[in-house]
């Protein structure tokens, strides 16, 4: 290993110790002056170079080689970020918080595997109702069909509103998605160490968000991919964003009176309910149109005030114990 | 014996009408109590109201009503509670894990909780609890290969993480074995920096052995406060040896050389009566030798 790295200012001509390390790396590292990636790296040499390490324990105490040695082998035993770590890593979120995010369930490999069957279900579903595709595909401010089909518009019309019925699995079922991974981000039930987390400083708000932040961006890519592999516009994602974050917010925030699962299943209830009486009202439009578009933008500035204003509600235990 | 006893010169802990009900049960009756430095052992039967108290100490849990002031902080109030949660150490009755942690990942993510966030500062903290709870060869180990004893030890060296000036630990020593629970002893007795423990134990012998003060909580009330030394005087001149099982005692066993030790208000006359434990005042005051 040669040594590329600042080396500090060391109090004494330093004298090489071994082909790979230079004394000037080692004086550095005594010292404390190396930066957090070059101290790594002498760390990982010195325990298998002896030269090194009798260079080493001349310019330092023993307790403290010992004390750096813990280290080392402490560091080696924690494991490396799986691919959606390395992912969070490369859009340079610091690495304390993708450590933190290591105990979110839905960034897990199998969570997201389940994901991927849930949408492929949903895909499936769309190319049952329609297997040759949706011919002239829905629009969204399709009118309501009513009435024989006579002419021309009411049959645009309704060739508008078979193609959202084909698509409802996947636009009913993709806002879900990230509201689960939400709720069992920061459910009590499924986070195990969650007194923990109420126990300690960092701000149970700050840390609800963050894991918030994160599931649903990871979950909404898995989403919008499903999307371009349905028999509809290329658009259609993007319809889905801002009742996706609706439901998200409106679950968090139901959550500080009745708990986030309980918030969540109340959120994906009202959800499910809306898109189902739309489609059975044959204006399946009107949830992902301007209107819905709207009416979810209104949901989620209402869900952050009362995030905002109750946001103390998540620094105390909410569900209440069997006994004393 | 007094509901509410002044144990050191420095209060470190003041709760005043504690109460906390969950539903129809009332588990904290108007708690007062008042502590100072030094490890305090908390005693009570199950469902007395232990892990309640601890869990509002720890300002995990909230108070119905009353107050209380941690290291000088108000919990109820945001600011001093974010204070509080800085300087405390705590171990929950029942920590979970993330059973696909390796326990020097777990470590790792409460430092990060308690808001060490510099990468060398906050290994070199992990590998020094590591070392103090001697888990430094079980660092790499997934959480859940681990048994129960050594699922504890973590519990206490995540509590340890950041050289809390509070530890407030809910029964640290269940599912121990001996030689762990005197490992433990000896870890409490010899913590830098002399911090402030508070814990909730089932174990009287545990009390007396490295417990400047003692609290019994029996439904929700603090029925005791003192010194181990003070508890265990309560039972004074109501514990007796005899060849035989005597009628008049609450409590019997033949100990190992055949003798039987009795407890009661009232030994007969004549009784061989022997020194009392903190074990023996603890079951007189709490109804078990009855």
């Amino acid at each position: 290993m040669t040594g590329p790295g600042r080396a500090g200012r060391p109090s004494r001509p330093a004298q090489p110790a071994c082909a790979q390390l230079s004394g000037g790396l080692l004086a550095g590292y005594a010292s404390g002056a190396l930066d957090e990636a070059t101290a790594w790296s002498v760390e990982a040499h010195v325990p298998g170079c002896a030269p090194c390490r009798t260079a080493l324990a001349a310019r330092l105490d023993g307790s403290r080689l010992e004390r750096n040695k813990s280290v080392l082998l402490t560091r080696l035993a924690l494991p490396r970020p799986g691919p959606v770590g390395r992912a969070l890593r490369w859009c340079r979120v610091p690495d304390h918080v993708v450590t933190l995010l290591s105990a979110t369930p839905a960034l897990r490999r199998s969570w997201l595997a389940g994901v991927a069957l849930v949408l492929a279900a949903a895909i499936g579903a769309a190319y049952l109702v329609a297997p040759d595709g949706l011919a002239g595909g829905p629009a969204l401010a399709g009118p309501a069909v009513g009435g024989p089909a006579t002419s021309g518009a009411t049959l645009a019309a309704a060739a508008a509103v078979r193609a959202w019925v084909a698509l409802m699995p996947y636009l009913a079922i993709a806002p879900l998605v990230p509201l689960i991974a939400v709720a069992a981000a920061f459910s009590a039930r499924l986070d195990p160490a969650y007194e923990l987390a109420l126990a300690a400083p960092v701000s149970a708000l700050w840390l609800l968000l963050v894991r918030a932040t994160a599931v649903v961006a990871v979950t909404l890519v898995p989403t919008a991919v499903a999307a371009l592999a349905l028999p509809g516009p290329w658009w259609l994602a993007s319809v889905l964003l801002l009742p996706a974050l609706a439901v998200c917010a409106a679950a968090l925030a139901a959550g500080t009176a009745v708990g986030p699962v309980t918030g969540a299943v109340g959120a994906g209830a009202a959800w499910l309910a809306v898109v189902t009486a739309a489609t059975v009202a044959q204006r399946p439009a009107v949830a992902f149109g301007p209107a819905g578009q709207a009416a979810a933008a209104a949901v989620l500035l209402a869900a952050a005030a009362v995030l905002a204003v109750r946001r103390d509600r998540f620094e105390s235990v909410r569900t209440r114990r069997a006994g004393p | 014996m007094s509901e509410s006893v002044d144990i050191g010169c420095e209060p470190v802990i003041a709760a005043r009408q504690l109460t906390r009900r969950y539903g129809g049960t009332l588990a904290l009756d108007g708690v007062e109590l008042t502590l100072g430095r030094g490890v305090t052992g908390l005693l009570g039967p199950n469902g007395a109201g232990k892990t309640t108290l601890l869990s509002i100490l720890a300002t995990v849990a909230a108070p119905d009503a009353g107050r209380l002031s941690v290291l000088g902080q108000d919990p109820a109030d945001a600011g001093q509670r974010v204070e509080i949660r800085r300087r405390l150490g705590y171990l929950p009755q029942d920590l979970g894990f993330h059973r696909h942690f390796t326990v020097a990942a777990f470590l790792d993510y409460v430092a990060i909780l308690k808001e060490i966030t510099d990468p060398r500062r906050r290994h070199a903290e992990v590998a020094r609890v590591l070392a103090q709870l001697d888990l430094a060869e079980r660092a790499g180990q997934r959480i859940r290969t681990l048994s129960g004893g050594l699922r504890r030890r973590l519990g206490l060296a995540q509590a340890l993480l950041g050289q809390p000036e509070l530890l407030v630990l809910d029964e640290p020593v269940a599912g121990l074995d001996v030689e762990q629970r005197l490992r433990f002893r000896e870890l409490i007795s010899g913590l830098p920096g002399d911090p402030v423990v508070v814990l909730a134990t089932h174990h009287a012998d545990d009390v007396a052995a490295i417990c400047s003060s003692v609290v019994v909580l029996l439904d929700g009330r603090v029925r005791f406060s003192g010194t181990p030394a003070e508890l265990a005087g309560l039972a004074a001149g109501r514990v007796w040896r005899a060849a035989e099982r005597q009628a008049g005692a609450e409590l019997s066993w033949r100990t190992g050389d055949g003798q039987w030790r009795h407890i009661g208000h009232e030994p007969p006359p004549g009784a061989a009566v022997v020194p009392p434990t903190a074990e023996d005042g603890y079951l007189l005051l709490s109804g078990g030798a009855r």
